[in-house]
């Protein structure tokens, strides 16, 4: 279990170029676009003079037609984590939207990652070592289900039954309308009771294509001939299932978790939707709607460092669960 | 007494067209020190016969009857944790040399370490690590090789590791399936060579299973050749090389070219194995057989004890059984 130092140099390069690639993209992309945001702006807010669209334009860095010009002024701007401005927000700051909006996707998005990919990983390991059993059966019918409604359809009867039906949770928003009276205790309960049902929603949705990759996995690897060895030489049962087994059936459905994990910052547009649950995805859903050019852009690129990040962890950290891949 | 005797073994398959045997009533033993052959074409059980008697068997196979004994002791009367004492202490495995025999994400020496430590309770790391060291020695391979991954050595190499491995708690038989299957030439040399050196050290027995019969006639002091479930014939490699009784096993030998006798078209066996769900009445081989008598159709083969070898061959019968069975086939 060691790292390379020329395996490691050559991701990290590969990440920053990735990250260049994406910022550049970002930064050409709205200006492909015809039109001047100074001026919408000016004439959206009623304050049409040319004074007025001249200094908007010094706000957004276009005060100079140079595209190299402007994307230095983006790249300036970009290492004082300043995203610009949004439009629909004015004068909010872009990133000060993001950071509003990302806690509230981190909660119900990573944990519903977590808690889908455990529970998922699990069951998939039980049925692939009792295969056929009722429990299998089972746990192979719900997920072949699952696979094929689209999910957030799923939120939809949760909502239905839970909410609707049975009144057991609320049907929508992060909190509650007295949230602001409440105390400190009480504002977590009251997140906490309406995270429950989107977070629930969404690792049901995902759930089944980990019980379905885990167990697929762990059963090919049952099957090798170092499994027989393994039996031959007379180990536990549960050092053959845990050391020989599972060890190489996870190693696959790693790589599946750390890219679901870059893409939790992107938040889950439908599911947010359906819950009107005030999130990244929301944020990127509305910010489109409005022609929020700034916004969206900055959302995409936090996406994007995101998942080049923690493509980058799990390039970093994949040689140390699989001693093959510093080779390749 | 033989270190181990198998009787009338009778393994089990399910399938979906209903269970057969693919392996009917084999008998053999295996004395101390001895290397006993197995060989036959795939799917004749050779591999199975194997495989049941260190408990390994897969999927829906199930040994259904028959005995086997190991140094004395019924094997098949055990429990789960009593056979559990004998696995690699008793009797190891060295399986074809794949790429898949260890474990791709274990270094060498915790795959070598951790049967040590399943068996052995109470050794230090520091002990099981020297054995380790030793067992390298054994099959020439440097120890440093010994913090190494699997995908980092050759496929020779892995293959030495494999047996160091089977060597750990020095077992009296080590079953050895097609362990050269997957070398080049030189490299399977320098194995088998190095296995029946090991052998003259520690003495241990080796079940040796192969569909090359040059390669067994080579090692083996006696070889049994399956076909279909059964036992066709077991002859000393003296009496193979003089020339086999059985006309299956006469096929088996003419399908190998030679190197230095005179030259011959390769005669090779036509036709194809028979159903094993539902098997032809008689002898299994009758189909395929140059010799074949009319009671072959319908009578089992007699199987018939030499000095030198046990044939299940109607063409060695007594006479007054031949007669018999020649009646009864019309």
């Amino acid at each position: 279990m060691r790292i390379e130092p020329a395996y490691a140099v050559r991701r990290v390069a590969f990440a920053a170029a990735t990250l260049l690639a994406a910022i550049i993209m970002n930064f050409l992309l709205p200006r492909l676009i015809a039109g001047n945001p100074a001026e919408m702006i000016a004439s959206q807010t009623a304050l049409g003079s040319a004074e007025v669209a001249d200094a908007i334009k010094k706000q957004f860095g276009l005060e100079n037609d140079s595209l190299l010009y402007q994307f230095k002024q983006y790249i300036v701007q970009l290492a004082h984590g300043n995203l610009g401005i949004s439009y629909f927000n004015y004068p909010t700051p872009v990133a000060g939207v993001l950071l509003h909006a990302l806690p509230w996707t981190l909660g119900i998005v990573l944990v519903s990652t977590l808690v889908s990919y455990s529970a998922g990983w699990l069951i998939g390991i039980r049925g692939a070592l009792k295969p056929g059993t009722w429990f299998d059966n089972v746990a192979l019918a719900v997920s072949f289900f699952i696979n094929s409604v689209p999910y957030f359809w799923i939120g939809i009867l949760l909502i239905l039954l839970f909410g609707y039906k049975l009144d057991w949770f609320p049907m929508g928003q992060a909190f509650a309308v007295d949230y602001d009276t409440l105390s400190a205790a009480g504002k977590l309960r009251s997140i906490a009771y309406h995270a429950i049902l989107p977070t629930v929603s969404l690792a049901i949705a995902s759930l089944a294509s980990h019980i379905l990759v885990l167990r697929n996995n762990l059963s090919r690897a049952l099957t090798e001939d170092y499994m027989v060895l393994a039996r031959a030489k007379g180990l536990s049962a549960r050092r053959r299932t845990y050391q020989y087994g599972v060890r190489n059936a996870f190693l696959p459905a790693f790589t599946g978790f750390m890219l679901t994990l870059g893409h939790v910052v992107g938040g889950a547009i439908t599911m947010e939707i359906v819950f009107s649950y005030p999130g990244i995805g929301m944020l990127t859903y509305n910010a489109i709607l409005n022609h929020d050019y700034p916004l969206i852009q900055g959302a995409f690129l936090m996406i994007a460092v995101s998942i080049i990040t923690v493509n980058l962890l799990a390039d970093l950290i994949y040689p140390f669960i699989d001693p093959r891949v510093n080779l390749s | 007494m033989s270190l181990l005797e198998v009787r009338d073994l009778q393994i089990e398959y399910s399938s979906a067209r209903g269970p057969f045997n693919a392996v009917d009533g084999v008998s053999f033993s295996l004395e101390r020190g001895e290397i006993f052959g197995l060989a036959g074409e795939s799917g004749c059980g050779k591999s199975t016969t194997a495989y049941g008697i260190g408990r390994l068997l897969r999927g829906s196979a199930r040994v259904v009857g028959g005995s086997i004994r190991f140094d004395g002791v019924e094997l098949t009367g055990l429990s789960d944790a009593q056979f559990d004492t004998y696995r690699w202490a008793r009797i190891s495995i060295v399986l074809q040399s794949a790429m898949n025999n260890l474990n791709p994400v274990m270094k060498v020496k915790d795959q070598l370490t951790d049967a040590i430590f399943a068996h052995r309770k109470g050794v230090s790391r520091a002990d099981a690590l020297r054995q380790a060291a030793e067992l390298m020695e054994l099959v020439d391979l440097p120890k440093d090789r010994l913090e190494r991954f699997p995908h980092e050595l050759s496929g020779g190499m892995r293959q030495r590791v494999v047996i160091a491995m089977a060597l750990a708690l020095r077992p009296e038989l080590i079953i050895m399936d097609e362990p050269t299957t997957a070398l080049d030439v030189i490299t399977q040399k320098g194995i088998i060579d190095k296995i029946i050196e090991l052998k003259r050290t520690f003495g241990f027995s080796v079940l040796f299973i192969t569909h090359d019969l040059p390669l067994m006639l080579e090692i083996c002091d006696r070889v049994g050749v399956m076909y279909a479930g059964q036992m066709a014939e077991i002859a000393t490699r003296e009496r193979m090389l003089a020339g086999a009784r059985h006309p299956y096993t006469q096929g088996l030998l003419r399908s190998f070219p030679s190197l230095t006798g005179p030259r011959v078209r390769l005669a090779g066996i036509t036709g194809s194995t028979p159903d094993l769900v539902a098997p032809p009445q008689g002898c299994r081989f009758r189909d395929r057989c140059l010799h074949a008598l009319p009671a072959c159709g319908s009578v089992a083969p007699p199987v018939r004890s030499e000095e030198d070898g046990i044939v299940s061959c109607h063409l060695y019968a007594k006479e007054e059984m031949r007669h018999e069975a020649v009646a009864a086939g019309r």
